[in-house]
């Protein structure tokens, strides 16, 4: 589900941080931009695990910062194909089932990739698999869910040009996350979750999941 | 910024959960690991620059103490695991799974291992499942728990399901065990923090 990744960066240090010890400085800047934020093609940045390397500072005139070149290592959410999680059903719909495991909530699992002989009941707002003539089994929302992921998706999320309505300016803070440079793009829409705007959005990192085979569905079955 | 090594290492959920424990410490905030949101977010003015790794750290520790299935997370316990599942031909990406989810059944434990049946026998299965519950016990058995496993646990460990267990557990110990002074100040010392 985890793993560590390596990478380098040429950080900017502002002079308010000088103060700090060099490594604390860099780690507490490199958490600022990184965490909670998805890199293309790779996952979701949980924090800075380590430095590695850490380059003497350079400086750039007409500017009071030192330029520090970093080796780092980060956490990454970014589980294997084939993989086994659990999480929790947020929302089931007639196109299949959306998973949220709190930190993490882009997990769908199509319609296609469930149980076979399962139906989807628009007045219980569930997914029913009939297992056979008799036995029925509902996936309700908030039941805990296992399940097995099938791929990822990565879309790149392009920085939003400026935006002149009003309620843009109102809505204001959460959105502006989204704009950042360097290719990191801001995750935070997505965990803040109750932003309209948010959820139309196509997200920067999705996964497909499956739940078909023994052992998948409600933890509750097969225990 | 340049992704130089894209999957250097892999990590276990234990780990993961140790280093938010430790970034935690070293910023001061306020949540309870593994708790509901802290109610003293008041005293502590907001750095909020570390907003963002203050959010996912809260939410994937919650998650991590949500469905871990074992209260005593030591590292005496992952090693003893690992070693006991080198005795077996298994991938390392099986064995990390196995540390993660830690089944209980032999369903789960299929799930996890690819053609299962075809590379383990039945006692080899049960013998892992064995090998899982004798060194991360489940928390809320029936089974006495070891004396020194249950010190370990805290209420940062605490699954918020056993939460309501515990109350009931609570009663029924009195009643039957007055006598046994040890295990009861335990069962209180639990209920005091978990209130806290």
């Amino acid at each position: 589900m985890f793993q560590l990744s390596i990478i380098s960066d040429l950080l900017r240090i502002p002079p308010h941080l000088f103060h700090l010890p060099t490594e604390e400085a860099i780690k507490s800047e490199l958490n600022i931009k990184y965490a909670n934020k998805v890199i293309h093609k790779l996952g979701l940045v949980i924090s800075i695990w380590d430095l590695l390397e850490i380059d003497d500072g350079l400086l750039k005139p007409g500017d009071g910062a030192t330029y520090v070149n970093v080796r780092f290592r980060v956490v990454i959410f970014k589980p294997f194909v084939g993989e086994v999680l659990t999480g929790w059903i947020e929302k089931c719909t007639e196109d299949g089932i959306k998973v949220n495991m709190e930190f993490f909530n882009d997990i769908f699992i199509p319609k296609v990739y469930l149980f076979e002989n399962s139906k989807y009941s628009s007045e219980d707002n569930a997914w029913i698999w009939e297992m056979d003539e008799e036995t029925k089994l509902y996936l309700d929302v908030n039941e805990k869910i296992s399940f097995r992921i099938e791929g990822e998706v990565f879309t790149d999320v392009k920085p939003k040009g400026p935006d002149n309505t009003t309620n843009e300016l109102i809505a204001g803070g959460a959105n502006t996350n989204g704009v950042n440079g360097n290719g990191v793009n801001g995750n935070s829409d997505i965990t803040n979750g109750t932003n309209d705007k948010s959820k139309e959005q196509t997200p920067p990192f999705a996964l497909i999941a499956s739940c078909q085979t023994d052992g998948m569905g409600c933890c509750s079955w097969w225990e | 910024m340049k992704i130089e090594v894209s999957r250097d290492n892999l990590l276990s959920n234990f780990e993961v959960y140790e280093h938010l424990k430790l970034i935690q410490s070293e910023n001061n905030w306020n949540f309870t690991l593994g708790g509901e949101d802290g109610k003293s977010q008041k005293k502590k003015k907001r750095t909020s620059h570390l907003i963002d790794l203050e959010m996912i750290t809260r939410d994937l520790s919650n998650y991590l103490v949500k469905t871990g299935s074992s209260n005593t997370t030591n590292v005496n316990s992952v090693v003893q695991l690992m070693l006991g599942l080198n005795q077996y031909s298994l991938e390392k990406i099986e064995k990390l799974e196995i540390l993660n989810s830690l089944p209980r059944s032999i369903v789960t434990l299929y799930s996890i291992i690819e053609e299962c049946d075809q590379r383990f026998s039945g006692e080899d299965c049960e013998a892992i499942l064995a090998l899982v519950q004798e060194n991360f016990p489940l928390p809320d058995d029936e089974q006495i728990i070891d004396q020194d496993e249950g010190e370990e646990l805290d209420a940062s460990n605490m699954d918020i399901d056993e939460e309501e267990v515990q109350g009931d557990y609570y009663g029924e110990d009195i009643v039957e065990e007055e006598f046994e002074q040890e295990t009861y100040t335990r069962k209180t010392g639990d209920e005091v923090t978990i209130e806290d």
